[in-house]
């Protein structure tokens, strides 16, 4: 599973991650354990919704310039670092790492009712 | 024949939901990679008195004493590091929790607050070496005594000490009591991985507001929180400490600013000088998701002294807090963003 960086640096499964928005492949208990462990990284469904275009991710990978970003950016951010609480309350709560209605979909696509 | 070299220190740390007894399922320590903590020193002794026997011996030798209590200390100093992300909490956060006496407040996306409260949440904490087949030891019922921040190097420092009810070392696990095993029916080994967030503060920049007046010219501060936790040593038919016992919490201020002339440093002076109570927020670090704002309220500093060791003449303050009333716990806060 995908999960994207919405930190500033840290070291995950062994792997540095020092960009936003970087991408790191964990499965989806170490992915758990990491959020509800106050590590920042969001599932990428998670972190798509957010609305991040290539070019802010490039813009604003690294904290300088993160500092005076642009007032849609900060929006994105915001939202992001919300979601990232969500989702740790839904974990902690015992609840999955996706969505409920992003699990049904899953289902229904695949048939079920 | 391998040493454990001190640069491969790893440490973790996990809330108690009892004091004394490491968080386990079934005798299995729940220890996660995502407990790990980054640190300059973290150090744990345990404590065990011999008691010589009183009686005389006839001669002038003593003979062999008996174990008596037990008990610990540890203390731990890191660089402060914020996660990264505003409304995470830090990593160190298990030590800020012990220390103000609650777990952070989390606001989403936006900041996690640390309110004083009277309770005093204990703290297993873990050392480990990189060299596996040394030893590994344990601290649990570890209570936070004092929390030390310090701003105005390159980096911002905390320190936190206390007591513990007693040191556990993985190599003598077989010959403890169960009272030492505190729940464990093996120690465990390290994580596979460690998870850890955030970059050190840059301990020279933030915003520091004194009587609602920002200054820049500190030139360093630190701020205590010093809680009388103790864990009790005389417990009939126990070598081990009872469980803990709380008194009185003081918070101390000092800071170090240039001397100038300024109408508001005087005006601070005098308020120092005449025993008027200040607010003052302490704010370091620029960055989001990193930055650390110590608020103090009513705080009573001493007259202002003055150094000359340096070309420009230095002005030191320092004072304590004090709640707002009877009931405000509101002498100290931390908010992080």
């Amino acid at each position: 599973m995908i999960f994207r960086f919405i930190g500033i640096e840290g070291h995950v499964a062994d792997v540095k991650m020092e960009a936003f928005g970087q991408a790191v492949e964990l499965s989806e208990a170490d992915g758990a354990a990491a959020i509800s462990g106050n590590f920042p990284i969001l599932p990428d469904a998670e972190f798509q919704a957010c609305g991040f275009t290539p070019e802010e991710l490039t813009e604003y990978a690294y904290p300088g310039p993160r500092s005076e970003c642009s007032m849609v950016f900060a929006e994105k951010w915001k939202a992001a670092r919300v979601a990232l609480h969500e989702v740790r309350e839904r974990l902690n709560n015992g609840g999955h790492l996706a969505r409920t209605e992003v699990l049904t979909g899953t289902i229904t696509q695949l048939g079920g009712e | 024949m391998s040493y454990p070299e001190s640069r491969l220190q790893r440490n973790y740390v996990q809330v108690e939901s009892a004091c004394g007894t490491i968080p386990n399922s079934s005798g299995a320590a729940t220890l996660a990679g995502t407990d790990a903590f980054l640190c300059m020193n973290c150090d744990m002794k345990p404590g065990g008195v011999v008691n010589k026997r009183p009686d005389k011996t006839g001669s002038l030798s003593q003979i062999a004493g008996t174990p008596g209590r037990r008990s610990g200390t540890w203390s731990m100093r890191c660089s402060l590091a914020g996660s990264g992300s505003a409304g995470t909490a830090p990593d160190i956060d298990a030590f800020l929790q012990a220390a103000f006496g609650k777990a952070g407040s989390v606001s989403a996306g936006a900041s996690v607050t640390y309110a004083l409260e009277d309770a005093s949440p204990s703290l297993t904490i873990w050392d480990f070496n990189a060299l596996a087949a040394a030893d590994q030891q344990v601290a649990m019922a570890s209570i936070v005594a004092r929390a030390k921040f310090e701003i105005g190097g390159d980096f911002a420092y905390a320190d936190f000490s206390g007591e513990s009810k007693y040191v556990l070392r993985k190599d003598n696990f077989a010959n403890e009591d169960s009272t030492a095993k505190s729940g464990l029916t093996a120690f465990p080994s390290e994580p596979g991985t460690r998870t850890v967030a955030g970059a050190s503060v840059a301990g020279y920049k933030g915003t520091i507001t004194l009587d609602g007046q920002t200054y820049t010219t500190l030139r360093s501060g630190s701020l205590e929180l010093a809680v009388a936790r103790v864990l009790p040593k005389d417990v009939w038919n126990s070598d081990y400490p009872g469980a803990v016992s709380s008194g009185v919490r003081v918070v101390t201020v000092a800071l170090s600013l240039y001397d100038d002339d300024s109408a508001n440093l005087l005006a601070l002076k005098n308020k120092a000088t005449n025993n008027t109570a200040v607010d003052l927020s302490l704010v370091v670090g620029v960055v989001a998701g990193n930055i650390w704002a110590f608020n103090c309220k009513n705080v009573l500093f001493e007259k202002p002294g003055y150094e000359y060791g340096e070309s420009r003449r230095i002005m030191n303050l320092t004072g304590e807090a004090s709640a707002s009333s009877v009931s405000a716990k509101d002498e100290l806060s931390l908010v992080i963003t």
